[in-house]
């Protein structure tokens, strides 16, 4: 059965066996239960342990005279370089957390904050190498995380110059080996992103006799989803704070931004579970039911930057945070979030020099 | 042309023929083509750039058919539902879905790409391909820019495509955003590419790589590489009964319901005898026992009506039911739902 979906706003519609025809010469599609799979690699499960984003693949499909395929990525290792070798991957434990891109030769990391999550960080490097890494500043605006490595002599990013590239450009996604991760083109210019309300991803509905937030739903790919929050818990607190009702809830987490992580804890049955739960930037429309499916795991905080540029990439949240390739070997952004099934964002160099110079020298004058 | 005939009288559009012929493909006009750049012979024909030269050869094209293709796609707004669209003639004939378009002869909106808001009007609609026509019906001093046409037939797999529209909806401070795929197959009825879409694209364009319009978005599966478009040629081949205005077919695997059950005699008032809990017409808060009287404006008599008025919808829409429940006369809105593919 392939799902199916028309593209008016507002429109999610699931269907149907008719259009197999269509599908016929391409992959057969398993059923979804969770996020939609993306290229490359299809996501066969996530864990919904933890506030994490362990991912298991089967390789990656792709199949030939997809825009991505191996003749593809291989030219576009001619147009990289030996560039890639300044992106890192940002791992707790053997997880990769985000990707991340080499500042500064003494052992300076750039990488996406709200990705990071509490305990020991660990960097791997081009060698496949891995150091651990101490987390130095946020920059919480820009949502980049500055960290520090003990290592000297990296292969540092050289900053080429501020314009971002024009609509229609190539860019390249690295990862820690010479062939790109993944490819795309600019689809819109520099400009201010929004942000969505924060969320936790449920409905509510009253628990009756006790105190508390009933959990009458939970959304798909959302931060309860993800936390492990299920249909009939009741919310007793959050971040050790009781909640009387759902206007307490509301209000609690109004005033939280995307990306933050909290502490919930849920009435289940006869027992009490603490849950670790990242609020997202969720606009409304994902609470239907099937969006988030075509959508496919979008990073907690996707909104809320002053100045991004917009591509087309196709990324996992755990795939943002590092370096953004031009066709000519140049970085040109760091990739910032993925915001849905056609939009990852990625902050200029106008944003991102600045801000990194600035998280080097508060962090070195912080001693 | 017809243009101004059609503007100071909109709602002679469903009734009269528009005299214009469908657009030939062999003449590039239109705002939109760009002639190749050397050395991209190749890759024209749908293989891989393997060389540097090749790769910002290609590259160069690409920036130029994003520049271009801006001026042309447009939003579309009707009713509660929300598209792209594309303008393929300077009297303001504008492509989109059967699915944003709704049904034939009402009014919607027109958002250009600089923000400037314009009535128009739908036209036909062939569901079975989900192909819709509005047209622009605000008089205008200049000619619209409008899309340079290709032919669908005439692609094959592999080859570079770029898709435009409003994912999202129309966001004031957003072009339309520009993507970038290849043809994964071309089927007679539905072109499949890997160029991402979502809510809020149906409707928009598709370009081959010399700025030709070949498609128009339609659906999309769960995999980032699963986004269908309506061929070009359909709207080519369905040009008169479109622009007459004539609605028909029904897009396969997307059939109307609203979760209602009537009495066995077809030819009884319109009762609810039985409601599915989860449906529309529950949701929107009938009930069993209630009489529908009118739907979608049409006036309803027996259950057969009825099933014939939703018949004609599409997934998705929003339609007003007014039904009688113990003597009094009530109105709801309702959101047309889709039958499980078993029903």
């Amino acid at each position: 059965m392939v799902s199916m979906k028309y593209l008016t706003f507002g429109m999610i519609l699931l269907a149907l066996a008719t259009w197999r025809t269509v599908q016929s010469d391409t992959e057969r599609m398993q059923p979804i239960t969770e996020q939609a799979p993306v290229l490359p690699g299809r996501l066969v499960q996530e864990s919904r342990e933890r506030t994490s984003y362990s991912l298991r693949y089967v390789s990656p499909s792709r199949s030939p005279n997809q825009r991505g395929d191996t003749v593809m990525l291989r030219t576009f290792e001619l147009a990289v370089g030996d560039v890639w070798k300044s992106t890192v991957r940002v791992m707790s434990d053997r997880q990769q957390l985000a990707l991340g891109l080499i500042v500064d030769r003494e052992g300076w990391i750039v990488t996406k904050a709200s990705q990071l999550i509490d305990g020991s960080l660990t960097c791997q490097l081009f060698d496949g190498k891995k150091l651990p890494a101490e987390l130095k500043l946020t920059n919480r605006e820009l949502d980049l995380a500055l960290l520090k490595i003990e290592r000297k002599d990296l292969p540092a990013v050289v900053w080429s110059p501020m314009d971002a590239p024009p609509v229609g450009a190539w860019l390249a996604t690295t990862e820690t080996r010479k062939t790109p991760l993944s490819i795309g083109i600019v689809s819109v210019g520099p400009r201010r992103i929004g942000s969505s309300r924060p969320m936790l991803g449920i409905s509510m509905g009253e628990p009756g006799e006790q105190t508390g937030v009933l959990v009458s739903e939970v959304v798909q790919g959302s931060g309860a989803y993800r936390a492990g929050i299920e249909k009939g818990d009741v919310i007793l607190s959050i971040n050790g704070m009781p909640l009387a009702d759902q206007h307490a809830l509301s209000s609690k987490i109004s005033g939280l931004e995307a990306g933050s992580r909290i502490s919930v804890v849920v009435n289940r049955g006869e027992k009490t579970i603490t849950l670790d739960a990242q609020l997202m930037d969720l606009p409304r429309h994902l609470f239907e039911r099937d969006e988030m499916e075509v959508n496919g795991s979008i990073s907690a905080r996707s909104g809320g930057f002053t100045k991004a540029f917009q591509h087309d990439t196709v990324l996992l949240p755990h795939q943002c945070g590092g370096p953004l390739i031009d066709s000519h070997g140049r970085v040109v952004g760091i990739n910032i979030a993925r915001a849905g099934r056609v939009n990852s964002y990625a902050l200029p160099l106008d944003v991102v020099v600045p801000a990194v110079r600035d998280l080097i020298s508060t962090s070195k004058s912080m001693k | 042309m017809v243009a101004s005939v059609l503007a100071e009288n909109p709602t002679e559009i469903v009734s009269k023929k528009p005299v214009v012929a469908a657009p030939k493909a062999a003449t590039p006009s239109g705002i939109t083509f760009v002639s190749l750049e050397s050395g991209l012979d190749r890759v024209q024909r749908g293989d891989e750039p393997r060389t540097l030269a090749e790769l910002h050869a290609m590259e160069k094209q690409q920036e130029k058919v994003a520049q271009k293709i801006q001026a042309v796609v447009v939003n579309v707004q009707q009713g509660a539902a929300q598209g792209s669209g594309v303008i393929i003639t300077s009297d303001g004939y504008v492509l989109t879905a059967a699915h944003v378009a709704g049904r034939p002869g009402r009014e919607a909106s027109v958002v250009m790409a600089d923000g400037t808001r314009v009535r128009a009007r739908t036209l036909g609609i062939n569901r079975t391909m989900d192909a819709g026509l509005i047209k622009i019906v605000q008089q205008s001093n200049q000619p619209w820019p409008f899309a340079t046409l290709g032919q669908s037939s005439k692609l094959s797999a592999g080859q570079w495509v770029m898709a435009a529209g409003h994912p999202g909806g129309w966001m004031s401070d957003r072009p339309p955003v520009i993507r970038i795929g290849r043809v994964l197959n071309n089927l007679p009825t539905t072109i499949v590419t890997d160029c991402a879409l979502i809510g809020g694209d149906s409707g928009g364009p598709l370009f081959d790589f010399q700025g030709r319009l070949v498609g128009i978005h339609s659906r999309i599966g769960t995999e980032t590489a699963d986004n269908m478009h309506v061929p070009i040629d359909t709207y080519r081949d369905n040009w008169d009964r479109l622009a007459a205005g004539e609605a028909w077919g029904q897009l396969p695997g997307f059939k109307p319901v609203i979760g209602v059950i009537g009495h066995r005699a077809s030819e009884g008032p319109a009762e609810i005898a039985s409601i599915d809990p989860d449906g529309p017409a529950a949701r929107a808060g009938l009930r069993v026992g209630d009489v529908i009287i009118s739907f979608g404006g049409q006036s309803i008599r027996t259950f057969s009506q009825l099933r014939d008025a939703v018949a004609e919808t599409i997934p998705m829409d929003h339609v007003e039911v007014r039904f009688e429940r113990q003597g009094q006369v009530l109105r709801k809105r309702l959101v047309i739902g889709m039958a499980e593919p078993d029903e």
